[in-house]
C-alpha cells in the first residue's frame, strides 16, 4: 500500500553515510552520553537548564547537526519511525496504568528517557522531512510532519519554560509575586549567607526521582525525596550533608518550618519550600461569587472580579474572571482556579510560550493531515475508474 | 415483579428553566408539574420502595435508591400517587426525609433561586410582609403558600392519611405551581418534547432499528444485493437516532455531550452516518451493516449499562464551545475506528486474498479518516485544556491514553510503509487500536482517576 506521496529526494542527506548497525551503536552510546550528562547537570544552581542556553547554542548545536546527518538514514528509516512510535505507546500505556498523574510526571515523562525519546521523535521526524523531495505530491506529507515537529518542539519549549505558579487572595487583597509549584531547598549558614536549591525535574536518570547529589557552597549534599502519598501528608527531603570533616543529616517537610542542620560547629537552617516569584504585575481580588443553576447545587458559573495593576504604566483594569475565560496580561494568562468554602480565592497564573507554538502546528497538522485524505481518497476514485475500463 | 411506573418530578426551581418537565401518573396526565423543570421516572414496587428507572434529574437516583415509603402512605395516596413521590422525593433530594412527619424541613416551595422549606416561609410570615431577607416573596404568594402547606400536611398525616387529602393537596399544589411557572415563561414546547422523550423511548427504539437493519444488512451483503437497499434501509435507522438526538438537544437546551449516556448517542450517531457514506460513496457496503450493528450496540450500551446519565445543567467548566468541537470530534473518530475494527477482523478471519485486500481497503480508509478526526478532537481538547485548566497538556488519564490511542493509530499508518504484505500486521494494529479506544472511553473513567470525571 502506498503512502501519501511517494518520491524520495534524490540529492545525498548524510555527510557520513553510516549502516543502519553502525548507526544503531553510535546512538546507543550518544543516548547514554546524554543520561550521563543529564545526571550530571549543575543543579545546585538557582535556575534549571534553561539557563544554560549559551552551552545548548555554542557546542551542543553543531554537535547536533553533525551527528544528526551521520544518523539521518537510521533515523528516516521507516522501522525505525515505527520502534520509536510503538516505544512510545508502552511507555505512556504503561504509565497511565501503573501510577498515578502526579508520580507519572515525575518517574516517567520528566526523566531523561523520555524526553530522550521525545528528542529522537524530533530528530526522526527532521530526517524523514529533510529526506522527502519538496514537490507537489509530496505537501500534505510535509505540512503534517512539519507540523509534527514544532508540536514536538513547542513541548520542548513549554517544558523549559513554562511558568505555572498560583495566587490565593481573600477579597479585598492583593498580591504582587505568585507561589510557584516546584521544590526549593534553602540553606542559610550562621553568618546570614543564603544558598538556593532549585530540585531540577523530579526524577533523574537510573534513580527514578528520589535522590539527587547537589553541590551547595562548601556542602555536599545528598537528597533522598519523598513525594506526598496519594495527595496525604506533604512530601519530605531527608538531607545527608558533608562539609568534608563533619556529616550530619535532616529531614523537612514541604512548605513546614525550616530545620537545623548541626554539622560539628557549624550549624545552618535548612528549609524546604516552593519559590515565590514577583509577577510584573499586581492583581488585587475585588469580589467573588458562586452562582448555582435555580434551585439546585449545581454551580453554574464561578466569578471572580479583579483589578491587574501594571507596574510598568501604572495602569490599572477590571476584569471578570470566569472558569473557561482566562485574562491574559503581558505574556501571562490568570485563571480562576478554586473558590472555596471558606471565602478564599485561588489564582492560576501562568506563562507559557510553548502553548501557541503547539496550537499553531496542531493546526498545520490536521490541515496536512485533511490534504492527505482527500488526496489519497482521490487517487483511490481514479484507480477504480482505471479498474472498471 | 409487577412495577407501577410513575412519573416524578424533582428539585430545581422556575426562574432558569432549562428543561422542562411533564408530569405523568400511569395514563392520567397530572397538571401536577406543568412547567416543572426536570422530571424523573420512578417506579414504587409492590414492597414500597421505590426504584429509580431513568433519573433526568440531578443526583437524585444516586443519593435514594432506597428510599422506603412508608405502606400507609402508598395506600393512602388513592389516585395521587405522583404528588407523594413527589413530596417524598423532594425531600430525599434535600436531605430533610424523616418519614412522613419530618415536613418543616422538606424544601418544596419554589422561590426564585432556591427552594424554600416550610420553617423559611414561616420565618418570613413572622417578619415584616415576608419579604425580610429575600423580597422576593410577596404576601398573596405566601397565603397561597400556606394553603399548600397546609393541604400538603393533611395529605401526609401519618396516622390518619387519607386519599381525598392527597387529592386536594394535589389540586392546591398544581394551581399554584401553574401560576408560577406560567408566569416564569416555561416553553411547553420543551415540556413536551421532555414527556415525548420518556414515552416514546427514541434511543430504544433507534437501538432496535439499528440492530435488525444490521443483521438484515448482513444477509444482502452476502448475497450481494443492490446497495442502494442497504443505505436506505440505514438511512431509516440513523433518521430515527438523528431525530432522537436533536429532540434530545432540545429538551437539554445544548449540544449532548457532557456524559457518557449522550457521547454513546452522537457515536451511535457518528456511526449510522458513516456507515450510510459507506454504503454510498463506496464500492464496498459493507461498512453499512458494520456501522449500523455498532451503533446498536452503542445505543444498548447506552440504555442499559449504568453510565453516566442525566440531563443535567453544565458546570461552569464544561461551558465551553471547544468542549463540544472536541466530543463530537472524537466520537466521528472512535465511530470510524469501530468500522475499521470490524473491516480488519474480516481481513484476519478471510482466507481469500481478493477479500482481505478489499476489506484492507475499507479498514485503511475508515482509520485514516478516523485518525484526522481523532487529532482533531485532541487538538480541540486541548485548547480547551488550556482554558479550563491553564496548560494544554498534563498527561492526565484521559489525555494518555487519547495519545496511546492517536501513536498505535499513528503507528498503523507507518506500517503501510514497510515491505510485502503487511495487511495482518495492519489488521492486528487495527484490533489493538479499537481496544486502546474502548479503554481509553470506558476504561478510563472506570478504573484510572483524572480530570475527565464527567464522561
Amino acid at each position: 500500500m502506498e503512502t501519501f506521496g511517494e518520491n524520495r529526494s534524490t540529492f545525498a542527506l548524510p555527510l557520513y553515510p553510516l549502516s543502519e548497525g553502525k548507526a544503531l551503536v553510535l546512538f546507543a552510546m550518544l543516548y547514554v552520553c546524554g543520561a550521563i550528562v543529564w545526571a550530571n547537570l549543575p543543579t545546585a544552581t538557582a535556575g534549571g537548564i534553561h539557563e544554560h542556553w549559551g552551552i545548548l547554542v555554542v557546542v551542543l548545536l553543531p554537535a547536533a547537526l553533525v551527528v544528526f546527518r551521520m544518523l539521518s538514514r537510521l533515523l528516516r528509516a521507516a522501522w525505525f519511525a515505527i520502534a520509536i512510535i510503538a516505544s512510545l505507546t508502552v511507555v505512556a500505556a504503561g504509565a497511565a496504568i501503573l501510577l498515578p498523574t502526579e508520580a507519572a510526571l515525575a518517574r516517567v515523562y520528566r526523566t531523561f528517557p523520555f524526553v530522550a525519546l521525545g528528542a529522537t521523535l524530533a530528530a526522526s521526524i527532521t530526517a524523514c522531512i529533510l529526506a522527502r523531495a519538496w514537490n507537489r505530491s509530496n505537501i500534505p506529507y510535509l505540512i503534517l510532519h512539519i507540523g509534527l515537529l514544532v508540536i514536538v518542539l513547542g513541548a520542548f519549549v513549554s517544558l523549559l519554560l513554562r511558568e505555572d505558579g498560583f495566587v490565593v487572595l481573600e477579597r479585598g487583597a492583593s498580591a504582587r509575586s505568585m507561589t510557584l509549584r516546584d521544590f526549593n531547598v534553602t540553606i542559610a549558614d550562621e553568618s546570614g549567607g543564603t544558598i538556593r536549591l532549585r530540585l531540577p525535574f523530579e526524577g533523574m536518570f537510573g534513580r527514578l526521582g528520589y535522590r539527587h547529589i547537589l553541590q551547595a557552597g562548601p556542602l555536599r549534599l545528598t537528597a533522598f525525596y519523598e513525594p506526598s502519598r496519594g495527595g496525604a501528608g506533604r512530601p519530605r527531603l531527608t538531607l545527608l550533608a558533608t562539609d568534608g570533616a563533619a556529616a550530619g543529616s535532616i529531614e523537612v517537610s514541604y512548605g513546614e518550618t525550616p530545620g537545623v542542620l548541626q554539622l560539628g560547629d557549624s550549624s545552618y537552617m535548612v528549609a524546604f519550600a516552593p519559590t515565590h516569584i514577583a509577577m510584573p504585575f499586581e492583581i488585587t481580588l475585588d469580589d467573588f461569587r458562586t452562582v448555582f443553576y435555580a434551585g439546585s447545587f449545581i454551580p453554574k458559573e464561578y466569578r471572580a472580579d479583579i483589578t491587574i495593576s501594571s507596574k510598568e504604566d501604572s495602569g490599572k483594569r477590571s476584569e471578570t474572571l470566569r472558569v473557561n475565560h482566562p485574562v491574559t496580561e503581558g505574556p501571562y494568562d490568570i485563571y480562576l482556579s478554586d473558590i472555596s468554602p471558606d471565602g478564599s480565592v485561588t489564582l492560576q497564573v501562568s506563562c507559557d510560550p510553548g502553548a501557541r507554538m503547539v496550537f499553531g502546528a496542531g493546526v498545520l497538522a490536521i490541515v496536512g493531515l485533511v490534504m492527505g485524505f482527500v488526496a489519497r481518497m482521490q487517487r483511490a476514485r481514479h484507480q477504480g475508474k482505471a479498474d472498471e475500463n | 415483579m409487577k412495577i407501577r411506573l410513575y412519573v416524578l418530578i424533582l428539585t430545581a426551581a422556575a426562574a432558569a428553566a432549562v428543561c422542562g418537565g411533564r408530569v405523568e401518573a400511569n395514563s392520567s396526565v397530572s397538571p401536577l408539574a406543568r412547567g416543572l423543570k426536570r422530571l424523573s421516572l420512578v417506579a414504587v414496587q409492590d414492597n414500597g420502595r421505590i426504584k429509580p428507572l431513568e433519573v433526568y434529574a440531578a443526583g437524585f437516583a444516586r443519593r435514594n435508591r432506597d428510599l422506603k415509603v412508608p405502606d400507609s402512605l402508598v395506600q393512602a395516596s388513592g389516585g395521587r400517587d405522583d404528588l407523594l413521590i413527589l413530596l417524598l422525593a423532594s425531600a430525599g433530594r434535600f436531605g430533610g426525609y424523616r418519614g412522613a412527619g419530618g415536613l418543616g424541613s422538606v424544601r418544596l416551595y419554589p422561590a426564585p433561586g432556591r427552594w424554600l422549606c416550610a420553617s423559611d416561609v414561616t420565618a418570613m410570615a413572622l417578619s415584616s410582609d415576608g419579604d425580610m431577607r429575600t423580597g422576593e416573596l410577596l404576601s398573596p404568594e405566601l397565603v397561597d403558600f400556606r394553603r399548600y402547606v397546609d393541604a400538603v400536611t393533611a395529605a401526609l398525616a401519618y396516622k390518619e392519611p387519607s386519599a381525598g387529602a392527597f387529592s386536594a393537596a394535589a389540586d392546591v399544589l398544581a394551581s399554584f405551581l401553574e401560576a408560577r411557572y406560567d408566569a416564569a415563561g416555561v416553553s411547553t414546547s420543551r415540556l413536551t418534547a421532555e414527556a415525548a422523550l420518556y414515552r416514546v423511548k427514541p434511543f430504544v427504539v433507534s437501538a432496535f432499528l439499528y440492530f435488525v437493519v444490521g443483521v438484515v444488512s448482513v444477509v444482502l451483503v452476502a448475497r450481494k444485493a443492490p446497495r442502494g437497499l442497504v443505505a436506505g434501509l440505514l438511512a431509516v435507522a440513523f433518521g430515527a437516532n438523528l431525530v432522537a438526538v436533536v429532540v434530545y438537544g432540545f429538551v437539554a437546551g445544548r449540544i449532548p455531550v457532557n456524559n457518557s449516556y449522550e457521547g454513546l448517542m452522537i457515536l451511535a450517531a457518528a456511526l449510522g452516518f458513516l456507515g450510510l457514506v459507506s454504503c454510498l460513496s463506496g464500492r464496498l457496503y459493507a461498512g453499512g451493516a458494520m456501522g449500523a450493528l455498532f451503533a446498536a450496540v452503542a445505543l444498548a450500551v447506552a440504555e442499559f449499562t449504568p453510565v453516566k446519565r442525566g440531563i443535567t445543567p453544565p458546570v461552569p467548566a464544561l461551558q465551553s464551545l471547544w468542549l463540544q468541537v472536541h466530543v463530537v470530534t472524537c466520537f466521528v473518530a472512535y465511530a470510524a475506528f469501530a468500522l475499521g475494527f470490524a473491516a480488519s477482523l474480516v481481513v484476519l478471519a478471510s482466507r481469500s486474498d481478493e477479500k482481505r485486500s478489499r476489506f484492507d481497503y475499507l479498514a485503511y480508509r475508515a482509520t485514516l479518516f478516523g485518525f484526522v478526526f481523532l487529532s482533531a478532537g485532541i487538538l480541540t481538547g486541548s485548547v480547551w485544556a488550556k482554558q479550563a485548566w491553564g496548560r494544554y497538556w498534563g498527561f492526565d488519564p484521559k489525555e494518555t491514553w487519547a495519545l496511546v490511542t492517536w501513536l498505535v493509530y499513528a503507528g498503523y499508518l507507518h506500517l503501510t510503509l514497510l515491505k510485502g504484505r503487511s495487511e495482518i500486521l495492519r489488521a492486528l494494529a487495527a484490533v489493538a487500536g479499537f481496544i486502546a479506544v474502548a479503554f481509553t472511553f470506558f476504561g478510563v473513567n472506570y478504573l484510572l482517576s483524572g480530570l475527565h470525571a464527567y464522561a
